[in-house]
């Protein structure tokens, strides 16, 4: 991959590799370290992608996986608390469901965002997470039923 | 409150801008992670973000049911377990396609315009419908397009069928009343201004279709790029369309094979020219259940499966969704997409860890 392709891939990608490591990681500069990793692992591999959507994936599956190789490292240690001075919310239910999601473990708010922020079907996160269908299917459901029972009957999902 | 407002809060977050010169400076050796990174300002995004399920693809311009190559060649897959679509295996996919075309009847043109602008333009060319599945051929064009490189037309569905509504991003919810749900559109290639694709719903036992009827298909949340990204831009109104369906039976096989060994159970329900739909079940003893640093209780196993035909070819499973109320001990159903008219299924029940083979059986099936 040439330099211009790096940046073309970064400018389009970034942002979705960033918030899917911020996903799973909670913290700024977890996040930006997984994401320098994941452009550095499109760098140096060879793989070519007929459509762009297939390198999206791509991407976000190494993110994934590099960010569950962090929290592994991390369990060892304490693990950070959600900065809220990272986020920015303007309206105070904003805050409400974004803390929520955060607080689900790593698997499920890592699915909750495919899911809902970037529309990934199940079969396609599944790939990304490297679970079976059944399995990403049953972290889904359960993810919303604790969503349910964080925020109660007034939380629309 | 709903998830709206957790995509409003992960659209203003963006990496720095620091990040984006260390990436391109990058060498191909490993960086030096930096665990003090200074905090910069978010930046804050207005744009509105609305998640929807539809699958966007680009490529060259094809009929509408033709855009279902294209679902096959870029649904993502778990290598571990099935092999990836060989996307030049060309044959196969025809194979797929001729088979679908063929059950597909046209349909009267109907057409349904969201009025706001930008305006987009949907009109309905054919359908596919068995019954259990209807698969609707549309194409259709925006007005004041963005002429500028963009990732297709995406959108999120809702089928009104007999009374029932059923709403693609309730697709995992096991009460939603349908198996499958999903959109795929192409941008044309010579012309940024139109579009066509195939949306599909494949309904649960109870909804069946069993007489004519007219569908209502609604398409909303439309925006170009996918996801909810503040590069997305959304059109605000809905497309509405009526589309009157008969269900050709004929097309289903409903074959409702049934085994359980050992406690391993797998179940062969109907084979259609939409998909195979497959049904399978481990032993408990697999499961692993814990709590984890949270006090959540964590339920995980490592047992994966995939299905075979008679040369021993894996089946392409694309698609799952779970029934666990369907009473037969078979709770967890697959679809798989691909047609076949193999003479034999064989499961194969494997540890994902470390690829041994814990069971498998073979189906004969027969006319």
């Amino acid at each position: 991959m040439t330099r211009e392709e790096l940046a073309e891939c970064y400018d389009r990608y970034s942002g979705a590799v960033y918030r899917t490591a911020f996903a799973c990681c909670r913290n700024r500069a977890d996040a930006e370290d997984i994401m320098q990793e994941t452009f550095l692992r499109r760098l140096t591999s060879d793989r070519t992608f007929p459509e762009e959507e297939l390198e999206k994936a791509w991407l976000l599956r190494v993110a994934a996986n590099l960010s569950a190789d962090h929290l592994r490292r991390m369990r060892r240690r304490s693990l950070l608390p959600l900065e809220e001075a990272e986020l920015v919310c303007e309206l105070p239910q904003e805050s409400t469901v974004f803390q929520a999601v955060m607080a689900l473990p790593p698997d499920y708010r890592l699915a909750v965002h495919l899911f809902y922020y970037e529309g990934y079907s199940i079969a396609e996160i599944a790939g990304i997470m490297r679970k079976t269908n059944a399995a990403a299917a049953a972290v889904l459901s359960r993810a919303r039923k604790r969503l349910k029972r964080m925020l109660g009957e007034e939380m629309e999902l | 409150m709903n998830m709206d407002d957790y995509r409003r809060v992960a659209d203003r977050m963006e990496p720095s801008e620091q990040c984006r010169i260390e990436v391109l400076n990058m060498k191909n050796t490993k960086i030096t992670h930096k665990t003090n990174r200074k905090l910069v300002p978010l930046m804050i995004a207005a744009a509105l973000a609305v998640c929807g399920g539809g699958t966007i693809i680009a490529a060259d311009q094809l009929g509408a049911f033709d855009k279902l190559s294209s679902v096959q060649e870029n649904t993502y897959k778990d290598e571990r377990y099935i092999p990836k679509w060989d996307e030049n295996n060309y044959a196969e996919i025809a194979k797929y396609i001729d088979t679908l075309e063929t059950a597909a009847e046209p349909t009267e043109s109907t057409s349904g315009t969201a009025s706001a602008e930008p305006n987009v333009i949907v009109d309905t060319e054919s359908v596919y419908c068995d019954g259990r599945t209807v698969m609707i051929g549309i194409s259709g064009s925006y007005v004041h397009g963005n002429r500028n490189r963009i990732n297709g037309l995406g959108f999120t569905s809702r089928f009104i069928i007999n009374g029932k509504t059923y709403t693609e991003t309730d697709a995992w919810d096991e009460d939603c009343g349908f198996y499958r749900m999903e959109s795929s559109t192409v941008q044309d290639e010579d012309s940024y201004d139109n579009f066509s694709g195939v949306v599909t719903i494949m309904l649960a036992d109870e909804n069946i279709i069993t007489e004519p009827t007219t569908i209502e298909l609604e398409l909303f949340n439309i925006r170009r790029g996918r996801g909810g990204t503040t590069s997305a831009s959304y059109f605000p109104d809905v497309v509405k369309l009526s589309i009157p369906v008969t269900p050709q039976p004929e097309l289903r096989n409903v074959c409702n094979l049934r085994i359980e060994e050992d406690g391993f159970a797998a179940a062969i329900y109907e084979i259609s020219p939409a998909g195979i739909i497959v049904g399978s079940q481990f032993p408990d003893s697999y499961y692993r259940r814990f709590i984890d640093e949270h006090g959540c209780e964590i339920t995980q196993c490592d047992v994966g499966n995939v299905w075979y035909d008679e040369n021993g070819e894996p089946l392409e499973g694309l698609y799952y969704t779970s029934t666990p109320d369907y009473g037969d001990g078979n709770g967890d159903r697959m679809i798989i997409y691909s047609y076949t008219d193999t003479s034999a299924m064989t499961i194969k029940w494997f540890d994902i860890t470390t690829d041994e083979v814990l069971h498998e059986y073979t189906f004969t099936l027969t006319e």
